[in-house]
């Protein structure tokens, strides 16, 4: 296609944007592939990917067949299929009891609204896509942050049964199964409802950063039923912009500037190997070398930073189809941490692991359950379990979930305690 | 005369849809899931479970009478993939492309 065509065909797009009639119920993917949420979301329920829609989304969104077919993506642009808006009202509740066994109420009350903005994703020009998701809580954040937490632009190239696939952008981790936003569509994959451990031996988020968005490349390739990507980044990456126009969190290289010592550096790589077993499931295995960050409390300058590199086994399977999925994971990591400061440097290994199910109810509910159990290092682990009912219809959904986490230890002396999180999430999508 | 045989042969083909313009609603709507044979493997439809249907030889579930097909058209079939077309064609565009899934189990056996 000539550039003049594309940007005659980009313009109309963008033109749509302010000419656009009231948008259709469905969300974009819907719309333009013509299709209902079933088609590529196990029971309709996202984020749970179907075999269909992780093709889809590994094809740089595109319907296998439809790859490459620059006529098709020609007849289907239009801002209402490239475009989302997600509102959502949540209700949370959040209990705690420290070691010396005080109780003490975090949070109780109604966040709105928070607003995601998909300002543009989908499938372009026969063989690009992208997918870029833009976060904000006007009404409950202070200062009024709104962050990006995800741009990227994907090609992808080939056929069905033997296709490459390629990424670049502020990019979250895609998988299937399991290792993909399993229980709910926040993005870090699982173990999500544990703290991460704040002090220089144990700053590892159950399973890694691989929850967070990283600046970086990716590249894959699919054949068949096996898909293998290869991943490099630019470190844990935080892209916030404040109120006032000025950044907000920093990024991974703005902090490793600041290093004393001779340190290996933010950069972060990832091999992961996702093999679909026909209906019965998915086997996912990784290797990743992350690096996390850790500001000190008020110290501006200096901070712990965290490299791991950390071997990933997920298992999804799918027992009854369409009725009941469980699955499974763990992790082991090797953890060095060095600092800005005269203390020591140190070494410390973490490992856990989950099970959990879903079960789909009925078309328009599903339950959840998950257990988690992971050792921060060798003193200090957590354990717990989610429950959750999500009610999806359409554009709705009603989500309900709650959290238990106990600690056989918080930072400074070795203690006890736990938390307990209820809330109530309804959001729109349009 | 003539002109009353051409407005009942107009009706009809009002009310029956058009083969030929069905075709095309077909080939840029359903050939994704249902397959250019008509035998529900199209590219994504291998993909799908339930699998889609062939258009060309299985039952279908709503029953295959003209105005059964239509709804099913229209509404969509909760439980699958197959979603309701009210709000994405014309009535005209299901009318044809009904006619046109009709012209293709003819020689059902």
């Amino acid at each position: 296609m000539p550039i003049a065509k594309k940007l005659i065909v980009g313009l109309s797009a963008l033109l749509g944007l302010f000419f656009q009639h009231a948008a259709s119920a469905l969300p974009a993917f819907a719309r333009r592939e013509k299709a209902a949420c079933i088609m590529c979301h196990v029971n309709s329920t996202a984020p749970h990917l179907n075999e269909l829609g992780y093709m889809y989304r590994r094809m740089a969104f595109h319907l296998p067949g439809r790859l490459g077919d620059e006529k098709s993506d020609e007849e289907t642009v239009n801002a209402t299929n490239h475009m989302a808006v997600g509102i959502s009202v949540a209700y949370q509740y959040t209990e705690a009891k420290a070691g010396d066994g005080t109780k003490s109420v975090s949070a109780n009350g109604v966040s709105m609204p928070e607003i995601q903005l998909w300002p543009l994703v989908g499938g372009f020009f026969g063989n690009f896509g992208t997918w870029s998701e833009v976060d904000a809580s006007p009404m409950t954040n202070a200062g009024g942050e709104i962050g990006v937490s995800q741009a990227d632009i994907r090609y992808a190239f080939g056929a069905p049964h033997l296709f490459y696939n390629f990424r670049g952008g502020l990019m979250a981790p895609e998988g299937y199964g399991a290792s993909d936003q399993w229980l709910d569509d926040g993005n870090l994959p699982l173990m999500d409802k544990l703290a991460p451990m704040r002090n220089q031996e144990t700053f590892v988020t159950p399973f890694g950063a691989m929850g967070s968005a990283e600046l970086g490349i990716e590249a894959g390739l699919n054949y068949e039923k096996s898909h293998l990507t290869l991943g490099a980044y630019n470190g844990w990456t935080d892209v916030n912009i404040n109120a006032d126009g000025t950044p907000g969190t920093q990024s991974g290289d703005l902090r490793v500037a600041q290093l004393k010592h001779n340190d290996k550096g933010m950069r972060d790589y990832r091999v992961q190997l996702d093999q679909l077993v026909g209906d019965l499931g998915a086997v996912t295995a990784g290797y990743y070398h992350g690096t996390v960050p850790l500001t000190l409390p008020n110290d501006a300058t200096n901070f712990w930073l965290n490299h791991f590199d950390q071997a990933r086994l997920y298992l999804t399977s799918f027992t009854v189809p369409g009725k009941l999925d469980l699955f499974a994971g763990g992790a082991w990591a090797k953890n060095q941490y060095v600092s800005t400061t005269p203390n020591p440097d140190g070494t410390f290994t973490t490992k856990g692991g989950f099970v959990g199910a879903n079960y789909y109810v009925m078309p328009h509910m599903t339950a959840s359950g998950r257990l988690d159990r992971f050792e921060y290092n060798s003193k200090e682990s957590a354990s717990g379990y989610s429950l959750q009912l999500s009610f999806p219809h359409e554009n709705t959904i009603l989500i309900l979930h709650f959290n238990h986490a106990a600690s056989a230890q918080t930072s400074g002396p070795l203690q006890a305690g736990w938390n307990n999180d209820f809330g109530a999430q309804l959001r729109f999508l349009l | 005369m003539t002109l009353l045989t051409l407005l009942f042969v107009a009706q009809t083909a009002q009310a029956e849809g058009d083969v030929t313009k069905g075709r095309e609603v077909y080939m840029a709507n359903c050939l994704t899931c249902h397959g250019e044979k008509f035998n529900g493997k199209g590219p994504a439809g291998i993909y799908l479970r339930p699998a889609p249907r062939s258009l060309a030889t299985d039952s279908f579930k709503n029953g295959d009478k003209p105005e059964q097909i239509q709804a099913s058209v229209s509404n969509g079939l909760p439980g699958t993939a197959m979603s309701g077309f009210a709000k994405i064609l014309s009535a005209e565009q299901i009318r044809n492309v009904t006619a046109f899934i009709g012209s293709l189990r003819k020689n059902r056996s």
